[in-house]
């Protein structure tokens, strides 16, 4: 969840984040602020309930991190900024099957493709290639999970060659066409490759 | 800046001080300052007096009696016009109690309402007092709790229970007045009163202008309980931020209450009075101004020669 409280004064963001914060269990509350008093306020305010901060400054603008229900402290200095939150993981499938072409591969797919959404860090992008692009056309189900992790602006893309070599260009029901180009961009910029 | 001076001038800007003093004849002086502020509470009337005080405040402070008023007045014309009535009824009954009469004002539109006063007021010959003048081994004496601007903050948020608002509002609401008068029976070589640069900046400016180093006891310090717990829930006004930014090479804070040390960069609305008054007689004096209904006075602090940062915390 994010909130934006820039151009707000003293105490407004801290008011918003405790809005904010009385409706989350479990999660990452994202605070956009562009002041220092701010910043600091939102962090103490967090802090005073327990919660683990981390922000970065960008420009005068503050981007705080509050993480609400985690067991241990969120990674606080650069090196660490393998921040799971923040990492660019980058799904890779290759075939609409895991394991052997099989009724079983197709199943374990659909399964894990409708789990991805379970995680705590959710990927950046889904890169489907070959046969992997069944599931961005003919699977209603792999459809179905796919536009929902779509809603959560995950880039879903769908290698353009394989479209057209399975004559299904026409069929895409979620995400983008791709080519080469872009899907060795996201792979080479990703912090994790999970390849299905 | 190139700027006149008339040879009758005797307290300038140059010190920071509450408010300039000019000699108009062998016996009296002029004391002359301006201030305006946002509403501090909801009570429009509420919010008057304590307006109409902080700016007086300013003359008590120099030593001075209140003796004219100027209002200024901004607000949005959309606004009820009975709450800018009730502001003004309650600016006028404090005027009134201060025998301190309003000539006129000035009034502008602006989207957020903000009420002050130029007070002028009369000090007879040298008997003012300045910010710069403290002397080595004086003890300093202040007059309410810390911590107003915080409590106000969580206010606005409209975070505070009812029994903090009322705690806050009669802070505001006591004068400095009678505070002031009591000085005048003791040996006092400075005073200011406490607003918008908070303790530490007020501390700095005297301290500065002084010449001189001071040294706060963090643990004498009467400081409003639930501003400690809006403090640390980060209900903070960004201008406690920036004087404590504002001073970071200036003063050095060692003491374990460390959740109070920004709470004294805290602005204040209608703060208390900081008195220098000589050592043998600090204890004389905070027992009149308790006796006189001051309750938080307490001694919080020290005055020495000249150390390496001008205020310590201890």
């Amino acid at each position: 969840m994010k909130i934006d409280a820039r151009g707000e004064a003293c105490p407004t963001p801290v008011i918003m984040t405790k809005k904010a914060l009385e409706n989350i269990d479990e999660g990452i509350l994202t605070v956009l602020v562009d002041n220092f008093a701010s910043k600091e306020n939102v962090i103490k305010y967090a802090m005073s309930l327990g919660h683990s901060c981390e922000f970065v400054e960008n420009d005068n603008v503050f981007t705080v991190d509050i993480a609400i229900g985690y067991p241990c402290d969120l990674p606080v200095n650069k090196q660490a900024s393998n921040d799971v939150n923040k990492m660019n993981i980058v799904v890779f499938v290759t075939s609409d099957s895991i394991g052997d072409a099989n009724e079983l591969g197709k199943t374990l797919m659909q399964g894990f493709i409708g789990n991805i959404i379970n995680m705590e860090s959710l990927p950046k992008t889904i890169i489907l290639v070959n046969t992997g692009i069944n599931l961005t056309t003919l699977n209603h189900d792999t459809v179905t999970a796919l536009n929902i992790l779509a809603e959560k602006n995950i880039e879903i893309l769908s290698c353009g060659a394989c479209l057209t070599y399975f004559n299904l260009e026409h069929n895409l029901k979620v995400g983008e066409i791709t080519d080469a180009h872009r899907v060795m961009t996201r792979l080479f910029a990703a912090d994790k490759v999970i390849k299905l | 800046m190139n700027v006149y001076r008339d040879s009758r001038l005797e307290v300038g800007f140059e010190t920071s001080d509450d408010a300039g003093v000019f000699k108009i004849d062998d016996d009296k002086s002029l004391v002359q300052t301006v201030d305006f502020i946002t509403p501090v509470v909801d009570d429009p009337y509420k919010f008057g007096q304590i307006a109409a005080l902080n700016s007086l405040s300013d003359v008590y402070a120099m030593g001075g009696t209140p003796l004219t008023a100027m209002s200024i007045l901004m607000y949005n014309c959309n606004i009820d016009k009975k709450l800018i009535q009730l502001m003004m009824q309650g600016a006028c009954d404090e005027l009134k109690k201060a025998k301190c009469t309003l000539l006129g004002g000035h009034t502008v539109e602006d989207q957020e309402v903000k009420l002050g006063f130029s007070i002028t007021g009369t000090v007879a010959n040298g008997t003012f007092y300045k910010n710069s003048s403290l002397r080595a081994g004086d003890r300093l004496i202040y007059t309410k709790p810390l911590g107003i601007g915080i409590v106000a903050t969580a206010l606005k948020g409209e975070l505070t229970t009812a029994d903090e608002t009322e705690q806050i509002e009669a802070i505001m609401l006591t004068s400095n007045a009678k505070a002031a008068e009591l000085l005048k029976k003791y040996n006092v070589s400075a005073c200011t009163d406490i607003t918008g640069f908070g303790l530490a900046g007020h501390g700095l400016e005297m301290a500065s202008g002084s010449d001189k180093s001071i040294v706060f006891e963090i643990d004498n310090i009467a400081f409003i309980e639930s501003a400690i717990k809006y403090a640390n829930m980060g209900i903070i006004p960004a201008g406690a931020y920036q004087n404590k930014q504002f001073m970071d090479n200036d003063y050095v804070f060692s003491n374990e209450g460390k959740e109070k040390e920004i709470i004294l960069f805290d602005p204040q609305t209608a703060g208390g009075l900081l008195i220098g008054v000589a050592k043998e007689e600090a204890e004389y004096l905070l027992a009149d101004l308790i006796a006189a209904g001051y309750h938080d006075s307490a001694v919080i602090g020290s005055v020495t020669d000249r150390l390496e940062k001008a205020v310590r915390f201890i």
